[in-house]
């Protein structure tokens, strides 16, 4: 080393102290209880796009559920003589080319869209969390078999596969062939994510101290890694909602969802095409409508992955 | 005295967290000379790394220097914008970062990620910055003598010194050389042949053979892109050239090097054999030892007045630990490099620095030279991290009881067995076996505490993984309390006993807990399982195993994100026992906690073990710790068993090499 460093030429400095200052990894109890879930819903609410988004999605409700709050117009009347009107007091959205009230064709088509986003994403993603939590959990072949099975699922084109499958109902006007059509696809993408979270959580030590204290490989399927590998797949699957909404419609302006005899934001879109050019407000309503849906479900789903997973949360 | 290297006053540093400001640092001073080597110790959240880190202007997320001042060489950095940074780093500050594995990238080649640190700071590769010392300080030096070797003028002295070895042997060269293929006369000296061409041509074999060798051992002290000419003179002379001669030859041929040659200098100055080689290689065909030396070559090859070495070797084995800091401790002396070394570790800070600087809470709370602080603490802090650190202790915490040994006796006197022990596994892909634990034999008796200590690859997991009943063995036998682990395992009873037995706790804290389980509940689990008790009673039990590990019992209804590491470390403590277990088996249960944590929980441990008469299998990479809480010690090497013993015998009197290495290399210890 050096010469000129000699140790004792570097002085020995000490700090003031104070004992208080040096008790080693005490416990402070904070004021409130924070679980898991109670700090999550505190971030929640904090999140104005949780708000902003569940008071939409809260309206838009409405309107499925109870119409009648909104409109008294009966969206099947349409006198021919009432053709492309521009919004007046009676028509507030105007009119389409078949006479009928746009205000109140949007109002009624909220019911079949909402029923159809809802209820495919859960039928989806039961399946999907049941399929992925087996795969992952056993591994083995089974994971080999339901994997391929889900790649499989993945390369058929939708749109060819929905006509296919629709071909198989008679054309009624349920809005159940549509979200049979819809879930025979939905179980895919959460069942893939299912699988490697549940692979993620298993690689946990407290899952190995679990099996150690002698609990049963289902207490530790259900107990341990379903709680803890289901949340990213609640926040995907809310924002799926707005997916499927838009799959309804891309099916029914494509004539294959709803029959002509239903109402739907997508089945009027289609039927707007022919008045684009003389009337675009027609064709503005019921994709404003879907735009605004689906963008809230999106923003729903951004709000709980935010409060499920935020950084820095072990 | 003049300007110091660094100088830091009164420094304070913010973070802001949830809209809470948290004071990191708060008005630490200290200085840097040029060449000096200053550590800074402190536990997780003392502000050390902050320290460093503002330094280079490298402060993670919402940090900010609030106050104070930084000068290097007397240049004032705080405020300073980023573009002096960028000239700062690399030309006048390096940095050994903490982590090998995520600081190299993937997808270059080790060669071409330290030419960036070269082309990044305008390196001149063909001279050398050496600093020397005049009249007491350090300067540095610019001259032709510090010309670095290239790869053909090594070639070429070689072949003149060899010239030089027939001639002074009384051979005639220009006899020998007109007879030798002119395609190979001038590489000659590099010839493996050599030994046969120089017999053929009328050299006796003993004169061959030992002109041979010594051109040789010439070869490798020459190291083309890191010796300079200063050195290629006084290595010749080492060889028996005279200075003159020497300085002719150095002049003559020493004239500077190709950037790729200095790379593979860089990286042989940082202790990589086979450099050339090794520059071509990606960073995952290297192990961790080798991606921190390729680290170091980069720190250092701009030639930094300064290296910040944050916690460099935390992530390596201790034998690796111990080289690589031997390595930084060399070169950086050599190259007149000052030191910052940022360590958790007080042992590691006494033996690899001149000045240590306490630092707790943001505070500096105790600074001085290094063997000073260490045998004459002042501050209740440093004095607590003293008895607390295992490296500096000698001896065993006090430990059992008699009685409880006595209680037992009508049980078998090993908890555990392992006869001839082996674990294969197959490799991917491949048709080879891979022998994770080898033929191990050895005993766990009843009451003690058995460490089986090794480094990373050694089979101690795999080992622990199959005494826990996880994995089967390929071949041997584990003796369960006189029972075959076979047989139990095939009988369901006879398995629910043995998990209410015997229970681990790992290294990880925060993997250890369920997040979504209140601490009540994750500690009430065993006895759910099992199903012992009521609710009543499980309450009632949860509660007294909370006192036992030393844990308010109103924490209940809490989750593990409020707990610290060492707080969580005590909940699976407790789950371990809730069933009345007898032996616990501590996978690094203690690795990963700070030292006066660590100290704890190990006096905890050691007490539980005194009240219930637990036996403890302790399974650890540090050996510091093993000294002071484990009776019998095992020692494992690559699956096999080394070494077994007392734990006193095995520390006093090793009989293996392996043991032996082991020993030096934990810090400071032949510093007491």
């Amino acid at each position: 080393m050096v010469n000129n460093l000699k140790s004792n030429e570097i002085e020995h400095f000490v700090a003031d102290y104070d004992t208080d200052n040096l008790i080693v990894d005490e416990f402070t109890i904070e004021k409130k209880v924070t679980g898991i879930f109670q700090e999550s819903l505190a971030i929640v609410i904090r999140n104005p796009l949780f708000w902003v988004s569940s008071i939409i999605i809260l309206i838009l409700g409405s309107m499925a559920l109870f119409p009648n709050l909104w409109t008294g117009t009966d969206p099947f009347f349409c006198p021919i003589l009432d053709s492309s009107l521009s919004a007046s007091a009676a028509h507030p959205m105007g009119t389409t080319l078949q006479g009928c009230d746009v205000y109140s064709r949007v109002i009624n088509g909220a019911r079949p869209s909402l029923a159809i986003g809802i209820m495919t994403t859960i039928i989806g993603t039961a399946v999907g969390v049941i399929i992925g939590t087996l795969a992952g959990f056993f591994g083995g072949i089974l994971d080999s078999i339901l994997s391929r099975l889900i790649d499989i699922f993945y390369a058929i084109p939708f749109i060819l596969a929905a006509v296919a499958v629709l071909q198989l109902f008679e054309s009624s006007e349920s809005i159940w062939k549509v979200i049979f059509t819809l879930s025979v696809f939905a179980w895919v993408s959460p069942a893939r994510l299912m699988r490697s979270q549940v692979l993620s959580v298993k690689q946990n030590e407290f899952i190995t101290a679990s099996v150690s204290l002698g609990a049963s490989k289902l207490r530790n399927m259900f107990m341990h890694i379903l709680p803890n590998a289901i949340s990213p797949v609640i926040s995907t699957a809310t924002i799926n909602i707005g997916a499927f909404i838009v799959a309804e419609s891309t099916l029914s302006f494509l004539g294959l969802g709803l029959g002509s005899n239903s109402v739907s934001w997508g089945q009027d879109i289609a039927n707007a095409r022919d008045i684009l050019v003389t009337t675009p407000s027609v064709l503005l309503w019921p994709s404003l409508f879907l735009a605004i849906t689906t963008l809230s479900f999106i923003f729903l789903g951004d709000a709980i992955r935010d409060a499920l997973n935020p950084k820095g949360r072990r | 005295m003049a300007n110091s290297l660094l100088e830091v006053d009164n420094l304070h540093i913010n973070f802001i967290s949830d809209k809470r400001v948290i004071n990191a640092v708060q008005g630490v001073s200290f200085s840097v000379e040029a060449g000096q080597r200053v550590a800074i110790v402190g536990e997780s959240g003392s502000g050390k790394s902050t320290t460093a880190h503002s330094l280079i202007n490298l402060l993670p997320g919402t940090g900010r220097v609030t106050k104070g001042s930084i000068k290097l060489e007397g240049k004032q950095l705080v405020g300073a914008n980023e573009k002096v940074f960028v000239k700062i780093r690399g030309k006048k500050i390096g940095l050994v970062p903490q982590d090998p594995m995520s600081n190299l990238n993937p997808v270059y080649k080790i060669g071409k990620q330290v030419g960036e640190v070269l082309d990044a700071n305008e390196v001149d590769v063909d001279h050398d910055i050496v600093q020397k010392e005049v009249n007491g300080q350090l300067k540095i030096l610019h001259s032709d003598d510090e010309l670095f070797l290239g790869r053909g003028a090594r070639k070429n002295i070689e072949n003149e010194v060899l010239q030089k070895f027939l001639q002074d042997a009384g051979y005639n060269w220009d006899k020998i050389i007109s007879q030798v293929d002119p395609k190979i006369v001038d590489k000659l000296a590099l010839r493996r042949d050599l030994v046969n061409i120089l017999e053929r041509f009328g050299v006796s074999k003993s004169d061959a053979a030992n002109i041979h060798n010594r051109i040789k051992e010439l070869h490798v002290r020459l190291v083309v892109g890191s010796s300079i000419r200063l050195d290629v003179i006084k290595t010749l002379q080492k060889f028996s050239l005279s200075q003159e001669e020497a300085e002719d030859l150095a002049k003559k041929y020493v004239k500077g090097t190709q950037k790729i040659d200095r790379i593979a200098g860089l990286l042989s100055e940082s202790g990589l054999a086979h450099s050339g080689q090794r520059a071509k290689q990606y960073p995952h065909e290297f192990s961790g030892g080798m991606r921190q030396r390729a680290l170091i070559a980069m720190a250092l090859a701009a030639r930094p007045r300064l290296l910040i070495a944050d916690e460099p070797t935390s992530a390596l084995d201790v034998t690796v630990q111990k080289r690589i800091l031997d390595k930084i401790n060399r070169l950086t002396s050599i190259l007149g490099v000052a030191v910052l070394f940022i360590t958790h570790d007080l042992g590691l800070a006494a033996e690899y620095s001149d000045k240590i600087i306490v630092m707790h809470k943001g505070r500096i709370v105790e600074s001085g030279a290094s063997l000073e602080v260490l045998h004459n603490p002042r501050h209740p802090y440093t004095k607590n991290l003293m008895q607390a650190a295992p490296s500096l202790n000698a001896s065993r915490l006090v430990s059992h009881s008699a009685s409880q040994i006595d209680k037992s006796i009508q049980k078998s006197i090993n908890v555990f067995e392992f006869r001839n022990l082996s674990k294969e596994f197959k490799l991917p892909g491949k048709k080879r076996t891979f022998k994770a634990v080898d033929n191990v034999t050895f005993n766990v008796p009843r009451g003690k505490t058995t460490a089986i200590v090794g480094e990373s690859g050694s089979g101690k997991s795999t080992l622990a993984n199959m005494a826990l009943g996880l994995l089967a063995p390929t071949s041997g036998e584990i003796i369960f309390e006189s029972t075959d682990m076979k047989t139990i395992l095939s009988s369901k009873k006879l398995s629910k006993g043995f998990r209410q037995k015997v229970q681990p706790v790992f290294q990880n804290p925060y993997g250890s807990l369920d997040p979504l389980y209140s601490l009540g509940r994750a500690i009430a689990e065993p006895l759910q399982i099992h199903k012992i008790g009521d609710s009543k009673s499980q309450t009632k039990r949860v509660k007294e195993l909370l006192e036992l590990v030393q844990l308010p019992t109103n924490i209940m209804n809490r989750y593990p994100n409020e707990l610290s590491g060492g707080q969580r470390q005590r909940i699976a403590i407790a789950r371990a026992i809730a069933l009345n277990s007898e032996l616990i088996l501590l996978d690094e249960a203690v690795s990963a906690l700070d030292v006066l944590v660590q100290e704890q929980i190990l006096h905890l441990l050691n007490n539980l073990q005194k009240e219930l008469g637990l036996t403890y299998l302790f399974i650890t990479h540090d050996l510091a710790v093993v000294n002071i809480v484990a009776d019998d010690v095992v020692v494992m090497e690559s699956g096999r068993l080394v070494e077994k013993g007392q734990t006193a015998d095995i520390f006093n009197n090793p009989k293996e090499e392996y043991t032996r290495n082991l020993l030096d290399a934990i810090p400071g210890r032949n510093l007491i």
